[in-house]
């Protein structure tokens, strides 16, 4: 299992904390810098949640999708934060990996944190050491 | 995290027993401190706008953008004794509520025991790791791991460590207050000098005999 890369979006819409691990064989190796694929990744994330709401009624949720070279896993909390994760093709479900890091490393080290704001504009508050070590640890274990 | 398990000295079976979400003392915890922030600059902005408008009155030319705001020493001292002041209530009221089943206390050291246990375990879910004296009326209590530090955190070269600084001045008060209850008049500073460790100083003062 190998995951490449990470995203949070918080309820404005905005990517307020991206993470790669690994590049993916074959994409992003073109011009599109991070910030560039932050948004085309939430692009499509919103497109499609909405597509499959519309199509499936309001409580069904897209879980992931898989194209020949990536697959992107995805996890919406009732607070509307949105957390992305780009693997390899022959990864399984990580709904629970992106749940377990929401209630686990979110939670605790990021809203629990005197420190961090509770907006978190321009991702203010979110790289912090412990969410950042955290998250690293985590990831890393899994591979 | 709230299922942690219940610690003595209360239990399920006392009847006078009360249970809270400790994520509700944690945000609560936190949001004191920036509130005080707020509380102590908007009361600030009203003093220098009634003694502004009572110079106009006076017909004194002011000019504008001379408002003189507090600078940060005397911000960073008003904050503290709004904090300190509600940390010493509380530590007040714990005392009475969680000594009551206790026989009188000998002396102090048996009184800062009861505070570096049961008291630190009831406020921050652990005891204090070290307590050192001179035996002349200073205690230096030593929390290697302070409940309140345990999430703190911020970016690399963020300074952390006085950031922080402000989240002890509450505790601070709780110990004082403690303190007192148990009548023992003291004062009490505390710092950190790398999260999440805090030391607590305890200065008592001798009653007068």
């Amino acid at each position: 299992m190998v995951v490449y890369s990470f995203y949070i979006f918080d309820r404005h819409t905005e990517c307020i904390y991206q993470k790669s691990w690994l590049p993916p064989p074959s994409i992003q190796t073109t011009t599109t810098s991070s910030s560039d694929n932050a948004k085309l990744v939430f692009g499509t994330v919103f497109s499609l949640r909405n597509m499959v709401r519309k199509l499936g009624g309001e409580d069904d949720a897209f879980i992931s999708f898989r194209t020949a070279q990536y697959k992107l896993h995805y996890y919406e909390t009732a607070s509307s934060l949105r957390f992305v994760m780009l693997t390899d093709i022959s990864t399984l479900s990580m709904r629970n990996v992106l749940h377990q890091i929401y209630i686990n490393l979110w939670v605790e080290y990021v809203v629990k944190n005197p420190l961090s704001p509770v907006e978190h504009k321009g991702g203010e508050g979110v790289r912090n050491e412990l969410f950042e070590l955290g998250l690293d640890q985590f990831i890393r274990g899994l591979m | 995290m709230s299922f942690d398990p219940v610690m003595p000295p209360y239990n399920a079976s006392d009847p006078t027993a009360r249970f809270v979400a400790s994520s509700c003392l944690d945000f609560l915890f936190i949001e004191l401190v920036p509130m005080s922030y707020r509380i102590t600059n908007e009361l600030e902005e009203v003093v220098v706008a009634s003694s502004s408008s009572a110079a106009d009155a006076a017909s004194i030319p002011q000019s504008q953008g001379t408002v003189k705001k507090m600078d940060e020493e005397e911000e960073r001292e008003a904050v503290f004794w709004r904090l300190e002041g509600i940390g010493y209530r509380v530590g007040m009221g714990l005392v009475e509520r969680f000594s009551k089943d206790r026989p009188k206390f000998n002396d102090t050291l048996d009184v800062i025991k009861f505070l570096c246990k049961d008291l630190w375990t009831l406020v921050f879910r652990k005891q204090v790791d070290n307590l050192k004296t001179n035996h002349r009326g200073v205690y230096v209590l030593t929390d290697n791991a302070f409940r309140p530090f345990s999430r703190m955190s911020t970016e690399a070269g963020g300074q952390a460590v006085v950031k922080a600084q402000p989240f002890l001045w509450i505790p601070c008060g709780i110990v004082r207050g403690a303190l007192a209850a148990m009548g023992i008049q003291a004062t009490v500073q505390a710092e950190t000098s790398e999260l999440p460790g805090a030391v607590f100083q305890i200065k008592t003062i001798p009653a007068k005999s």
